[in-house]
């Protein structure tokens, strides 16, 4: 055990791999920071009393709540790309995987590391941004924060967000492990994750997931109990198939060389 | 961990630099349709804001501004015919255009400039400022990166 935890510190110790997160985390920042100082939303409220004035205040402001974006998308999608080019392709172009790979550790055992760290890393600069921005934004009345995010909103926005980390990072490690140098792992991570951007498919994330989080938005703001259902368009693409590609890819790096 | 404050840190000095560059104006509109029916407008940071109202009743009539986070009323305005007002709304909120009067009314609501609130500043300025002093104690305290 000492072994792997030695390793995954030497994995999150990186300069490289911290450049990478400290761009990501940056660029994601001021994206959602450039969402969150465009929010609005607009209602009425007929006829006019100040306590439904004051309840509505508070939850109706969760339908301008800024879901996931495409330039945060495109910011994660190149994070992680870089991230697991560099774990994987990266350090055995650089021969450094001649000395990883004679420590004694299971090569399995190894990748599972290597994705909990890029998992931690990714999740990281993606999720803590999103918090931070409307932390910032909204500072002036931390009623309102309180108000807007409480209710489970802001463990659902952040099981929304956890799923794109995972698809993200999921697909670009098993590219990585079946391409045959860096550059095309990060050329091939890169094209299969941002085609449906391209292509506008709403079925595969960024848009299915941003669609079903709107729509969990505005089931909540407007007080309807049961918000399961939104989860049902993500959870193949965003779940199932990250899961059985991790999968694929552990059995996978059982057999593949340090060169 | 270095790496991590320096994140937080740049992320601050970014927020206070962004809505500088990154200005939008928009307008949002709404319909009275009677009185005490009102409009609601969230804005997520201070700013101000051009008022316009048109009603097709010769008579007198108010609009009042509620503050629905900080509970009070900012402003009254009253007129006969059209309103063109310019006001400062405080802070992030949500805040309700409640009309007086007979017949109906159509508002619109333009941000003229967005600005971060004293508050706002405050904490930004606050959380940086923590940030960066621990960044500079780090490596005098002999901690790596």
């Amino acid at each position: 055990m000492g072994t792997v935890r030695t390793q995954l510190e030497w994995e999150l110790n990186d300069p490289l791999k911290l450049a990478v997160f400290l761009f990501g985390f940056l660029l994601t920042g001021l994206a959602f920071l450039k969402d969150a100082l465009s929010m609005g939303a607009t209602g009425m409220l007929d006829p006019f009393s100040q306590e439904s004035a004051v309840h509505y205040a508070r939850i109706i402001p969760r339908l301008a709540l800024p879901t996931l974006s495409q330039e945060a998308y495109s910011v994660l999608v190149f994070v992680a790309v870089m991230l697991s080019s560099i774990s994987i392709r990266g350090e055995m172009d650089s021969l450094a995987a001649l000395t990883v790979y004679s420590l004694p550790i299971r090569k399995w055992k190894l990748f599972l590391v290597k994705f909990a760290s890029i998992l931690v890393l990714t999740t990281l600069s993606f999720v803590l941004p999103y918090f931070l921005a409307l932390g910032y934004v909204l500072s002036g009345s931390p009623s309102l924060l309180r108000g807007i995010l409480g209710d489970g909103v802001w463990s659902n926005i952040l099981a929304f967000f956890l799923i794109a980390v995972f698809y993200a990072v999921s697909v670009s490690l098993s590219i990585a492990l079946l391409s045959p140098n860096s550059f095309a792992s990060i050329l091939g991570g890169l094209a299969l994750l941002y085609v449906p951007v391209i292509l506008g498919a709403s079925s595969l994330p960024p848009f299915n997931i941003s669609a079903a989080m709107s729509s969990y938005l505005t089931s909540v703001a407007y007080g309807m109990g049961y918000t399961g259902t939104t989860y049902g368009s993500v959870v193949g693409v965003g779940f199932f198939l990250p899961s059985a590609l991790l999968a694929a890819s552990v059995i996978l790096s059982e057999r593949r060389d340090a060169r | 961990m270095g790496f991590f404050l320096l994140a937080i840190l740049l992320f601050t000095i970014g927020s206070l630099l962004l809505p500088r560059y990154h200005q939008e104006n928009p307008t949002t509109s709404g319909f009275f349709s009677g009185d005490g029916s009102s409009v609601s407008v969230f804005v997520p940071t201070a700013r101000r804001v051009a008022i316009n109202v048109v009603t097709e009743n010769g008579k007198g009539y108010e609009v009042q501004v509620f503050d629905s986070v900080r509970n009070r009323f900012i402003a009254n305005l009253s007129a006969m015919g059209s309103i063109y007002s310019e006001l400062e709304l405080p802070d992030s909120g949500t805040y309700y255009f409640v009309y007086h009067g007979n017949g109906t009314a159509r508002i619109a609501v333009g941000t003229l400039a967005m600005y971060p609130s004293g508050n706002v500043l405050k904490i930004e300025y606050l959380i940086g400022g923590t940030v960066a002093f621990v960044l500079a104690a780090l490596p005098w305290m002999g901690v790596k990166q």
